[in-house]
């Protein structure tokens, strides 16, 4: 990327000298542009592209990722879909995915119409800043935070219980089938600190405030204008804020790999962790590859259908 | 206007419930404070309430434990936010002021790849990167300079092409070439949203990306706060008990950095939070 490569001589006099050096100089700026994106796209064809189409291709192979592969055909695809622990995974996500969808926006959305409720800005920054807070703290810590807090002897929460009237209440949250999954799930309690909260509040803020005074002059009752001015306004934001999170809440199995592994009795086995444990655990990278093969295509087509969706209501005039 | 004053009167309803669900969100944070400053012996009489002496010593060996994985979090930071943004920034210059042959399939090659869930192709990329002899730390910093490309290019693209045509045409009029229009007007006009993406980068490295940085580093001497962050409780002087005390602190040694650049600097930060949340 030589700049100096079009540097004027200066000694131009004639038009249609100028003319034609102009148009020399803009050709070789063209050529140019190839050089300022060579790096980013040389670097991803490289560390990614070959990489991921690489492993896609293994997929027909038994691989253990590095020398022996040998030819399978589709058999890997078709030990996965007749693994009973792939279908479990899969219902164990369908649970995550209709918890996570939801109460982790409805919460941030409530708290997001209480601040606004507040005359002062000053107030509503306060809690804003506040609220959203934990974001910026490690998931880890959050994670490893709230294994203390399950700890069946020591625990907050079962020595809570224990004040609250039975005194030797001793629960095993994370390792009792029945709450496995759930008590993964509640580490974000009270699912109010995201970035939710800050696009909500934004939104809520935009609402121009002649629309509040009438409606509250009218004497309109509080949850008919949320659900007639405040949400509609909102909807933006919450298909957006749906649309992005959702690849990321089927990826995320970060509790999982840290509390349970997938125990007990399979009840907090998610479809990342079935990927992890085939690949980290068993070292069956052929297979792995075809498990990824399939996740990706899965939230390809959501995606797509999704957002198709959202284009054909947002064309159709959903909003208010 | 009788019943304005009248709507008023609820807010003190309205400050009781933020503050309630203000406390039950720190709950966890001022918990890992309260354990932070017990021994093990305190912890196992009390593990809730305040225990007096206090173990400040925790904090020592907690942050003496950290020290090293925070230089190297640092190194990883910097290396990689540093060369994406470098090579991002370069591209998205090319894609948002030019169309050139193959530019409109070009740019989607590269941020095509954000509705991938890197996550979905961590095993691919960690065998290449084995492959390549880029081990623990370095293969953090190339993955997070490599693959942080696709939301960066699309994230700049769209700060770079709001930038007026009328300032490029004029220092292309005095001869200057891409470089110079990349290093005199791309760059200091668009600063504010750079410092947004390094801020979001950041926040991914250092609170969001566990499993990859463990698929990477966790085995490996040089590691990353998160991952060391699980090894603390292995550490506990009671040999196999676990001393909480000394993890909490560690807990709270790692959390303060970003609480403290959040506070000061919350401005960036809610900003980089919202752009960010692009990101799958």
């Amino acid at each position: 990327m030589s700049s100096g490569a079009w540097s004027t001589s200066g000694a131009a006099s004639g038009s249609a000298l100028r003319h034609r050096q102009a148009r020399q100089r803009q050709r070789q700026r063209r050529s140019g542009v190839y050089l300022l994106v060579a790096p980013a796209v040389l670097t991803l064809a490289a560390w990614y592209y070959y990489p991921v189409i690489h492993s896609f291709v293994m997929s027909l192979y038994d691989w253990d990722g590095f020398l022996s592969a040998r030819w399978v055909a589709l058999q890997n695809f078709q030990e996965l879909f007749t693994d009973p622990e792939f279908w479990i995974s899969l219902r164990n996500m369908a649970i995550v995915l209709a918890f996570s969808l939801t109460i982790p926006f409805l919460v941030p959305f409530f708290a997001a119409e209480l601040v606004t409720e507040l005359d002062s800005p000053r107030w509503r920054q306060f809690y804003r800043t506040l609220l959203v807070l934990p974001v910026v703290v490690p998931s880890v810590i959050w994670i490893l935070m709230w294994r203390t807090i399950y700890d069946p002897t020591t625990g907050a929460l079962n020595r809570f219980i224990r004040l609250l009237g039975s005194p030797d209440f001793s629960f095993n949250w994370l390792n009792e089938p029945s709450t496995a999954l759930g008590a993964l799930l509640f580490i974000g309690f009270p699912f109010v600190s995201s970035t939710a909260l800050l696009f909500f509040s934004a939104a809520l803020e935009d609402i121009p405030r002649d629309i509040f005074d009438a409606a509250r002059v009218d004497g309109v009752p509080r949850w008919r204008r949320i659900r007639h001015i405040d949400l509609p306004f909102c909807l933006p934001q919450l298909r957006f804020l749906l649309v992005t999170s959702f690849a990321g809440i089927i990826a995320n199995y970060t509790s999982v790999l840290l509390l349970t592994q997938g125990r007990p009795l399979n009840r907090t086995l998610l479809p990342g962790y079935y990927l992890y444990r085939a690949s980290a655990g068993d070292q069956r990278y052929g297979y792995a590859s075809a498990v990824s093969l399939v996740l990706v295509a899965f939230i390809l087509a959501i995606t797509v259908v999704v957002q198709r969706r959202i284009r054909s209501d947002a064309e159709f005039g959903a909003g208010t | 206007m009788r019943r304005l004053p009248a709507a008023k009167a609820r807010h003190p309803l309205v400050h009781a419930f933020l503050v309630l669900l203000l406390v039950l969100a720190l709950v966890p944070l001022g918990l890992m404070v309260l354990i932070s400053l017990k021994s093990p012996g305190q912890y196992m009489l009390d593990p809730v309430g305040v225990t007096l002496p206090l173990h400040l010593g925790n904090y020592v060996r907690a942050a003496l434990f950290l020290a090293p994985s925070f230089l190297w979090t640092l190194v990883v930071a910097a290396g990689g936010i540093g060369l994406n943004l470098l090579t991002s920034s370069l591209a998205a210059y090319g894609f948002a002021r030019y169309r050139f042959h193959g530019s409109g399939v070009l740019f989607f090659s590269i941020t095509g790849l954000m509705f991938i869930p890197a996550i979905l192709v961590l095993f691919p990329l960690y065998l290449w990167n084995v492959r390549l002899g880029l081990r623990d730390i370095w293969g953090l910093v190339v993955s997070y300079w490599i693959l942080g490309q696709c939301f960066s290019v699309f994230f700049l693209h769209n700060a770079f092409r709001s930038l007026p045509e009328e300032l490029f045409e004029a220092a292309r009029m005095d001869g200057a070439g891409h470089l110079r229009l990349w290093a005199r007007i791309v760059l200091p006009l668009s600063r504010s949203m750079i410092t947004t993406l390094a801020v979001m980068m950041l926040l991914w490295i250092y609170t969001n990306d566990y499993v990859w940085q463990y698929i990477m580093t966790g085995g490996s001497a040089r590691t990353v706060v998160p991952v060391v962050l699980r090894g603390l409780s292995q550490t506990g002087s009671a040999g196999t008990d676990l001393d909480r005390g000394l993890e909490s602190a560690g807990y709270v040694v790692a959390s303060a950095p970003m609480l403290l650049a959040f506070l000061l600097a919350s401005r960036a930060f809610v900003r980089g939070l919202m752009s960010g949340s692009v990101k799958g």
